[in-house]
């Protein structure tokens, strides 16, 4: 009868051993608040350019308004002020800025600096080639030469210009535009326009009515939308008046037009300005030809490339390109955001 | 006789052996699998109109707080109506929806019910084709009681650039977790209910569920199923498997997550979990064959999910009926299986099989980086047990009831917990 006993008690002690911490947890909360919940303002392109800003206004002393001028935020980070006399950045120190840099007077800068902390240019500037930035938040029109490094973030109010080989790490965003060299590596951008060169606008709708393109055999009709099984190639020339989802590959010819919205399980290839007026959506790759146009967004889940001239989006309609990797020829030009979870290059 | 026990038996087991290892391969997918999230960069687009339904009964506790936060979410106004469905409240709740629509003419455009058949399922089928405002581009729908953040409209609304989606759902977050054990229980579902096997069927390209709330349906999808079934209590399930079986797809958004409040007496809780059991069967007879039957665009594994996903509340009956069978066997004197493949066997399931649940909430907390609730594990067995008895007790008497003529569907409204001086949160979260 003691073995059983004994048995039994250890085997409760056994049973009960996970629930010491249990009960624990239960009369000694230490995990018990709601999780929080991502909201989308964190996810935001100009998040943290944002919140530097405010960062700013609430830390920059009132008194540092005038002159050249050294000092400490008012919770203790140093800044530098340059405003009368633009050497003063170059005299500072050996091209390598261990405090927040404020800029007040229109610049151009050689080049070469490492500024570890924060750049806040409240005029226009120029930072010349193999700058590297921490991060730099630009109130007018910033330009960032050639094989600029920038690791955090990027914002200007104005027009942001960045010169070939550059990497910039992080959100990029401007208020007006954002115009890329070749060779510049970039993770997001958000901006009214942004260009891989000069930006170019949406093409203007066909001077005559294209040829109806006929659906082939097969093509069934689902709510709004017209599914084919397998691929489909749209000849050159022809227009499709309905939104298309293609259970296989979908390639557009020369010209071709599809009004309305287009998504295919495989890749999507749009030959030379062919067009889709709304969104185009792949389980791999969207390739785009020259001067291919998309009016909506363009989201694939393994890569976006977009060809010479080519454009998504237009003034008067945003659209976002998202992929893991993104390509854009010279010349390729979105208005909205691209988003790259991998990395996005411009060649 | 006893092949008549046997047989049944080998059965049930080989269910429970399936669910198994669907619970153990969607988490493997979440802990090593690619997180499959198309559609979250979408920060930029033409924008198009969006309805939001609120369907409300007796919700004056909370329904305020629910407008107040969809009014200052970030979707552009002039293409955002919400509409709060009264049907038939008794308390205060239709008062404050006119005063809402009164301080905000044009963007809150109630819709009262006062006849016809009560419960969501008909209020929004009513209103989604009656109320001004129905004809948006996109329906979404949330209940009373969540608090949706600044840009969740957004959020929901991007997988709908996907042609192809026909319903999207986000993930709900209970915001009461503090309040009792069952709360917490409640919390750690969730967590492997979204965290886990929605994003899991959304990795995999299976079919995650639209749940009702958190989400929504394309109106040209839902005109082309022929709108909401008010005939059935789990209107999303019905909806979800209506959709895919025409062609659509269902979408799921991790990240699009929304604080709820959960059931905080067991009471409620039995109530919420009989309810949806009995809607859940209800979709689960209207829609197994058609989807067994394969359409041309489904694939089988989505098929099979779909089969798995139906037959959810089935199991606990199912598990029952096993235990019952394995009993009498017992006590007939019939040995199924003698060696040392037997003991391995049932050691197998009970170190892995038993527990696939729980390694699937645990995986769950853990990719939300929660590590002090985990500690919690060992309680869910409460909330499965008791989870398991009011699911077959609604199931028994929803078989026994099937034929009774005259029968008709009743509408359990879950209780409402939230205190009048609760600090609502904005959503705000780097």
């Amino acid at each position: 009868m003691l073995p059983f006993l004994a048995l039994l008690a250890v085997t409760l002690l056994w049973f009960l051993l996970p629930l010491i911490p249990a009960l624990r947890e239960l009369y000694r909360p230490t995990d018990i608040a709601p999780l929080k919940v991502v909201d989308r303002s964190s996810g935001h392109v100009a998040y943290f350019a944002r919140n530097f800003k405010q960062y700013l206004e609430r830390a920059l002393p009132v008194e540092a308004g005038a002159g050249d001028y050294s000092g400490r935020m008012l919770e203790g980070t140093e800044f530098m002020r340059v405003n009368l006399r633009p050497t003063a950045i170059t005299e500072a120190e050996q091209r390598t800025h261990n405090r927040i840099v404020v800029f007040d007077t229109p610049l151009t800068l050689e080049g070469r600096e490492t500024f570890l902390l924060e750049v806040y240019a409240r005029a226009a500037m120029v930072f010349g080639p193999r700058t590297v930035f921490r991060a730099v938040y630009g109130e007018h029109d910033l330009v960032l030469g050639e094989e600029t490094q920038v690791l955090r973030w990027t914002h200007a109010t104005g027009k942001l210009t960045v010169g070939a080989h550059s990497e910039l790490r992080g959100r990029v965003s401007s208020d007006a535009a954002v115009q890329l060299g070749s060779d510049v590596g970039f993770e997001r951008i958000g901006a009214p326009v942004i260009s891989a060169g000069a930006a170019q606008e949406p093409p203007p709708p066909p001077p005559s009515a294209p040829q109806a393109y006929r659906l082939p055999e097969g093509a069934r009709e689902v709510g709004d939308h017209v599914r084919i099984e397998g691929d489909l190639a749209i000849p050159e020339g022809v227009q499709v008046t309905t939104s298309l989802v293609v259970a296989g590959r979908l390639r557009l010819g020369l010209g071709a037009i599809v009004n309305g919205s287009v998504k295919a399980h495989r890749e999507i290839v749009l030959g030379d300005e062919a067009q889709i007026t709304g969104s185009v959506v792949s389980r791999t790759r969207i390739t785009m030809g020259q001067a291919a146009w998309i009016g909506g967004s363009a989201i694939a889940e393994r890569s976006v490339r977009l060809g010479k001239d080519a454009v998504v989006g237009s003034p008067t309609q945003p659209a976002t390109v998202a992929a893991t990797d993104v390509e854009l020829v010279n010349g390729a030009t979105v208005y909205g955001q691209i988003s790259a979870m991998r990395g996005a290059r411009t060649l | 006789m006893r092949l008549l026990l046997i047989i049944p038996l080998y059965v049930i087991v080989g269910v429970m052996v399936i669910y198994t290892v669907r619970h153990y391969l969607f988490t493997l997918n979440r802990l090593f699998g690619r997180h499959r999230q198309p559609y979250v960069d979408i920060g930029s687009a033409d924008w198009p109109t969006v309805a939001v339904f609120v369907p409300c009964h007796n919700e004056e506790k909370v329904v305020g707080h629910m407008l107040d936060a969809l009014l200052a979410g970030d979707y552009p106004a002039a293409q955002l109506t919400i509409i709060p469905i009264d049907d038939r409240s008794t308390d205060g709740t239709r008062a404050i929806l006119d005063d809402f629509a009164e301080r905000y003419p044009g963007r809150v455009r109630p819709f009262y019910r006062d006849r016809g058949r009560p419960g969501k399922a008909a209020a929004l089928k009513d209103a989604s084709t009656q109320a001004a405002g129905a004809d948006a581009v996109i329906h979404l729908v949330f209940d009373a009681d969540y608090l949706p953040g600044r840009g969740l409209i957004k959020q929901l609304v991007a997988p709908f650039f996907d042609v192809e989606i026909g319903a999207v759902m986000g993930r709900v977050v209970p915001i009461n977790v503090s309040r009792s054990l069952l709360t917490r229980l409640l919390d750690l579902e969730r967590t492997g209910g979204y965290q886990v096997d929605q994003q899991a069927r959304m990795n995999l390209r299976l079919i995650p569920q639209y749940g009702g709330t958190v989400g929504g349906v394309r109106r040209s999808a839902l005109l082309a199923v022929g709108g909401w079934n008010d005939a059935t209590l789990a209107e999303d399930t019905d909806m979800t498997f209506r959709l895919v079986l025409a062609g659509w797809e269902v979408a799921y958004q991790n990240r699009s997550e929304c604080y709820e409040e959960v059931p905080e007496t067991w009471g409620s809780r039995i109530r919420q979990i009989k309810r949806w059991a009995r809607g859940h069967n209800q979709s689960l007879a209207r829609h197994w064959w058609p989807l067994f039957k394969r359409p041309a665009h489904l694939s089988i594994r989505c098929v099979i999910d779909g089969l798995l996903l139906l037959g959810v509340y089935a199991v606990g009956p199912l598990l029952v009926l096993g235990w019952g069978i394995a009993l009498t066997l017992y006590y007939l004197g019939v040995q199924l299986a003698t060696g040392l493949l037997a003991i391995f066997a049932v050691a197998l399931y009970s170190t892995l099989g038993n527990f696939a649940a729980f390694f699937e909430v645990a995986a769950g907390a853990r990719l939300d980086g929660s590590r002090g609730r985990i500690k919690l594990l060992p309680f869910l067995i409460v909330g499965f047990l008791v989870s398991l008895v009011s699911v077959t007790w609604a199931t028994l008497v929803q078989v026994a009831t099937f034929w009774t003529p005259g029968r008709r569907q009743h509408w359990e409204k879950t209780e409402r917990f939230r205190p009048a001086d609760m600090v609502v949160p904005n959503g705000e979260e780097g």
